[in-house]
């Protein structure tokens, strides 16, 4: 019989452990191939994304007043080895008769372009024509609307109801972005192409556009067109060029982070099936020693018994990695798309396994060889004279050592500022778990005792009884639990500090993004029902040169005499107004994800480019904001219109009495200004927006740490298995003097609810040591959080851990129950 | 007492069954004391287990203290080992995380005893097998024949009527051995209770009133004498 062979002899002979233990791998290296090829897809397709979303372009020209002649376009078209579009958006009204739509839901973004098939747009054409002259919608459009190719569609403008055919669609993409249903067609506008001059027409914008788009014919004369542009604006009043800059940062600010947290909860899938397979082939050298001792004393040499649990392992480990590429497989799908629909990035692309794939098939056998090394020694080491002794079952007792490093370590926690103390706090409680699990058993038996009668009592007493195996089991589950805790807790109490500060920083009530601003509409917008108090307010991104890169920052205008009613940052120690007033020509003030990227000191300087060149800002103070995700910079607002000469601004802030709710403000502006309004977005959205974000974040953490609490459960049913098997003798011997099967059924269970306690109390606590630690450095867009203790999650966590302990109790409980008396007493 | 008759059983194996006893009709007084001898896998313990409810019978019918025990289900049969009889075995099979008292107690508790109770009935018992003061201790702490003892204990605390002791000077050396039988020959002497006993030892034999002798799972001799079944 050859090696592989008898490997699978032995492995069948405890078919439900083998099975239990290959799960064990078969998630773990399913959650790693999942964890690492969605990440990796991510990393790769996030910033090609953006490039594709935003970064068509390679400059672009805009005006300082909000529209500029399109003799600037016929111009710009002479530049050498450049490709150029002339765009122009106005918003306007779909005109579509159905029953239950409001005027809301049919907003438009009409965006007109000078050219509709260019590399500039790049549509990718699902049916229909580019170039025909007709208007472009995207496919999820198109089925929202049930139009199709050669429909028209009818749109109320100025000039009344003005009618386009549908000559194309298009697969989705940024420049066409719209919702995915009428439904959500209340929060957001929808987009459609047209011509240039179609836009032109219907406006009575003759002749005019809002922006030029210029991109490099090739990539490497980029720079030079760069200077071309430059030198062009130059030639012109009332324009000004900037550089498309991709802001990896300002889009996926806090993805890194993100990432990080996956990997852990990957690696915790891995680590926690490596306890379970040390455990399984632990207890199967324990079991065979008999046979071991038998074969040496035949003439087997101990690394020849080692080389037969090796084959085991490795069978093992062969049959789980190659499952778990399979689970891994559909996983990462699953993952990528979830992962992506957090962070709203639309595509279709291939998955990057590779690494994956590499990693996961080293790690399912490796680690699985690593984790069953110790007891592959053991099998070398059996002692044919202690074999023939008859032994006898004796409490372990528990080594120092442990505990020591284990304390080490979880002390080690406390000054390593950076989410990956989870890793050596998480060792250092496994290490010192016997111990607390022991204590917990004392504890716990004069509860069972008095709740459970005889099977407690007994149960207690067998949870002690195999400290080690026992102790580590619930250990895994522990660990489990305190990942839930803490990401759990992360998550609510990330968004209430989001909340807080939204709230503190939005400005209002409501910010209105309009086209641009007319000078009577601050009045007007005062005189409507509802409206406490209104505020016009400057926003300009400009191009930030940090070490030597392009980034933009979104620079506020702000007012000493409104700022303190339309708080657009927080800050403590003085008002808003005070700060503002305070600040001099070329001062600045940074919020704390800007300060953050740049990376230096109050009392330093950033350039920024100007309308008069590149100029030095002094950054005078950091402050707390939500505004544009909590990215920008703020400066009065006299001296924003000298530096960034925009003679016109985009947004308005909006104060609401008491008695008037946010949907009725937002009506009842709505009615007002009608299409004009492009964008409204109040701070509630704001923070539905954020939670959605951070919440599908966490739940993919989450949803990995279950599947690790899975293995936690298959380690219960193993070890609870390997035990009911050692004690199948006694349990005979009860069931002769009376013991009836419920008894049983209640003794096993109750070990295994026991464990699962201790799991669940001591990780529970662990993991709100984990939400402390964190709470004291952890910042998330520049945001800390307060130490606090969500009692509906420890509840919850608390019960899917006692769940998943009795779950994973049954099988042996019903095993045990099943015992034949017969066999059992004649069992040596 | 016990009455068996036209008692077979049969465990199937994948070579064919295996006839472990045949049609054996057995009849046991109470008060006996009876040694079931006979060579091993003759199906001495098999007799043991089915007398004590642990198992039922391929064929035929075992009435025990007037029950028959094929008519009764599963917890019935536990409920009936738990009140009626008593098992000691060959490696004593005691508890090795409980005390010599928690041991004694086990059928007590599981019958949801009286703590009183329990502690009243542990102390005479532990006197009666001359174990007082080590009610405390674990059995790893007490020579083979005290842990016998401790058995025994265990066997009388619900105070059957029937011991069924499976080798149960196996593991002792022979003072210790000797200790126990007497132990058990005065229970069934002074107490009245039926004691079965299987046996490999002629000389703890002889201390029952009768030897049933069994050879290929049938019975084939009876008597004060068993013969010589070597």
């Amino acid at each position: 019989m050859n090696l592989w062979q008898m490997a699978w002899r032995n492995l069948m002979r405890r078919k439900l452990r083998t099975l239990l233990t290959v799960m064990s791998i078969v998630i773990g290296t399913g959650s790693t191939l999942a964890v690492i090829a969605s990440v990796d897809t991510a990393k790769k397709v996030f910033p090609l994304y953006l490039k594709a979303a935003f970064g068509k372009a390679d400059y672009t020209i805009y005006g300082t007043e909000a529209y500029f002649s399109e003799e600037v376009y016929k111009e710009v078209k002479k530049l050498k080895n450049t490709v150029s579009i002339a765009v122009l958006k106005e918003n306007t009204k779909l005109h579509f008769e159905q029953e239950g739509l409001s005027a809301i839901q049919k907003r438009v973004d009409l965006a007109g372009y000078s050219n509709l098939d260019t590399p500039l747009t790049n549509f990718k054409l699902i049916k229909g024509d580019l170039t025909s002259g007709g208007a472009i919608i995207t496919d999820r459009t198109a089925k929202v609307w049930k139009t199709d190719v050669g429909d028209t569609i009818s749109f109320d403008t100025d000039k009344g109801i003005q009618t386009i055919q549908i000559s194309a669609i298009v697969k989705y993409t940024v420049e066409l972005m719209g919702p995915s249903s009428w439904m959500m067609a209340k929060y957001h506008p929808w987009t459609v192409a047209v011509p240039l001059s179609v836009v032109q027409d219907w406006f009575g914008l003759s002749g005019k556009i809002e922006n030029v788009q210029i991109k490099s014919v090739h990539d490497s004369e980029t720079n030079a067109v760069g200077q071309q542009v430059d030198e062009f604006v130059k030639r012109f009043d009332g324009i000004y060029m900037q550089p498309v800059v991709i802001d990896f940062d300002a889009h996926f600010k806090e993805v890194e982070t993100f990432f990080l947290a996956l990997y852990i909860a990957g690696f915790l899938g891995i680590a926690l099936s490596a306890f379970i397979i040390f455990n399984s082939f632990y207890v199967s050298i324990k079991e065979r020693k008999n046979e071991f001792a038998a074969l040496k004393t035949m003439g087997y040499a101990p690394e020849q018994l080692r080389t037969f649990v090796l084959f085991e392992v490795i069978l093992l480990s062969i049959v789980g990695t190659a499952a778990g590429l399979l689970l891994g497989y559909g996983l990462a799908i699953v993952l990528k798309a979830v992962i992506f629909l957090v962070f709203s990035v639309h595509d279709e692309g291939s998955m990057v396994f590779a690494k994956g794939i590499v990693v996961s098939v080293l790690a399912g056998i490796l680690v699985p060889i690593a984790a069953a090394l110790y007891p592959i020694r053991q099998a070398g080491k059996v002692s044919v004279i202690e074999v023939l002794k008859e032994s006898r079952s004796t409490a372990g007792s528990l080594k120092k050592w442990p505990g020591i490093i284990g304390m080490l370590l979880i002390l080690s926690g406390f000054f390593i500022k950076h989410l990956l103390l989870i890793l050596p706090l998480l060792i250092g409680v496994a290490l010192v778990f016997p111990y607390l699990f022991q204590m917990f058993v004392f504890l716990l038996k004069p509860v069972y005792r008095l709740l459970f009668g005889f099977s407690g009592e007994v149960a207690a007493r067998n949870l002690n009884r195999n400290p080690g195996r026992t102790a580590m089991t619930s250990a895994i589950l522990c660990l489990g639990i305190a990942m839930i805790v803490l990401m759990s807790s992360l998550n609510t109490a990330l968004i209430q500090t989001y909340e807080k500060v939204i709230y503190s920083s939005y400005g209002g009530n409501l910010d209105i993004m309009f086209h641009h601003i007319e000078k009577t509409d601050l009045e007007q917008l005062k005189k409507i029902e509802g409206v406490a108090d209104a505020q016009t307010y400057s926003l300009q991104s400009v191009i930030w040169t940090l070490n030597g890169q392009k980034r933009k920052l979104p620079v506020y205008g702000v007012g000493e005499e409104w700022i303190d009613r339309f708080p657009l940052f927080a800050v403590s120690g003085k008002s808003h107004s005070e700060l503002i007033k305070s600040l001099d020509k070329d001062e600045i003030i940074l919020d704390k994800i800007a300060f953050g990227v740049w990376g230096g000191k109050i009392g330093e300087s950033i350039s920024l480019q100007t309308l008069q060149g590149t100029q030095s800002f002094k950054v005078v103070a950091v402050v707390d904001t939500m505004k544009n995700s909590g990215y920008g910079a703020f400066m009065s607002e006299d001296n924003f219109r000298d530096r960034f000469g925009l003679k016109y601004e985009r947004n308005a802030l909006v104060l609401k009495d008491e008695h008037t709710s946010p949907l009725q403000l937002r009506e009842r502006i709505f009615d007002q200004f009608g299409v004009r309004i492009m964008e409204m977005f109040g701070p509630e959205d704001w923070v539905s927006v954020i939670s959605a974000t951070f919440t599908g974040s966490f739940t993919i953490i989450n949803f990995l740490v279950v599947l690790s609490i899975l293995i936690s459960g298959i380690g219960i049913t193993n070890t609870l298995l390997i035990n009911i098997m050692e004690r199948v003798r006694e349990l005979g011997m009860m069931r002769a003097v009376g013991v009836t099967r419920s008894q049983v059924i209640k003794m096993v269970l109750l070990e295994g609810l026991g464990i699962g306690l201790a799991a669940t109390v001591i990780g529970c606590v662990c993991g709100i040591l984990l939400i402390y630690i964190t709470s004291t450095f952890l910042e998330v867009n520049s945001l800390t959080y307060q130490f606090g203790v969500s009692w509906t999650i420890i509840l919850l966590s608390g019960l899917f851990g006692i769940l998943i302990s009795l779950v994973s109790s049954f099988t042996p409980a019903s095993r045990a129950a099943k015992t034949q008396l017969s066999e059992a007493l004649r069992y040596e | 007492m016990i009455r068996l008759e036209k008692v077979s059983k049969v465990f199937p194996l994948e070579a064919g069954n295996f006839h472990a006893l045949k049609e054996n009709d057995i009849h046991i007084k109470k008060g006996e004391f009876i040694a079931i001898m006979g060579p091993s896998g003759s199906g001495k313990s098999t007799l043991l287990q089915l007398m004590g409810g642990l198992d039922l019978p391929t064929t035929g019918s075992i009435i025990v203290d007037g029950v028959e025990l094929n008519r009764l289900n599963e917890k019935e049969r536990t409920l009936f080992r738990r009140r009626k009889v008593g098992f000691v075995f060959q490696n004593y099979q005691l508890l090795p995380m409980m005390t010599v008292a928690e041991n004694v107690s086990l059928s007590l508790a599981a019958n949801k005893a009286s703590k009183a109770e329990i502690k009243a009935r542990v102390q005479q018992l532990l006197q009666d097998v001359n174990l007082e003061g080590k009610a405390s201790h674990f059995p790893s702490q007490l020579s083979g024949g005290q842990q016998q003892r401790v058995a025994i204990a265990r066997a009388l605390v619900m105070k059957p009527g029937l011991i069924l002791a499976d080798e149960p000077t196996g593991n002792l050396d022979r003072k210790n051995g000797e200790g126990v039988l007497q132990l058990l020959s005065r229970l069934n002497k002074e107490e009245q209770i039926t004691v079965v006993m299987v046996t490999h030892d002629r000389h703890a034999a002889e201390t029952a009133d009768r030897i049933i002798m069994i050879r290929d799972g049938e019975v084939v001799q009876e008597g004060q004498d068993g013969g010589d079944w070597h």
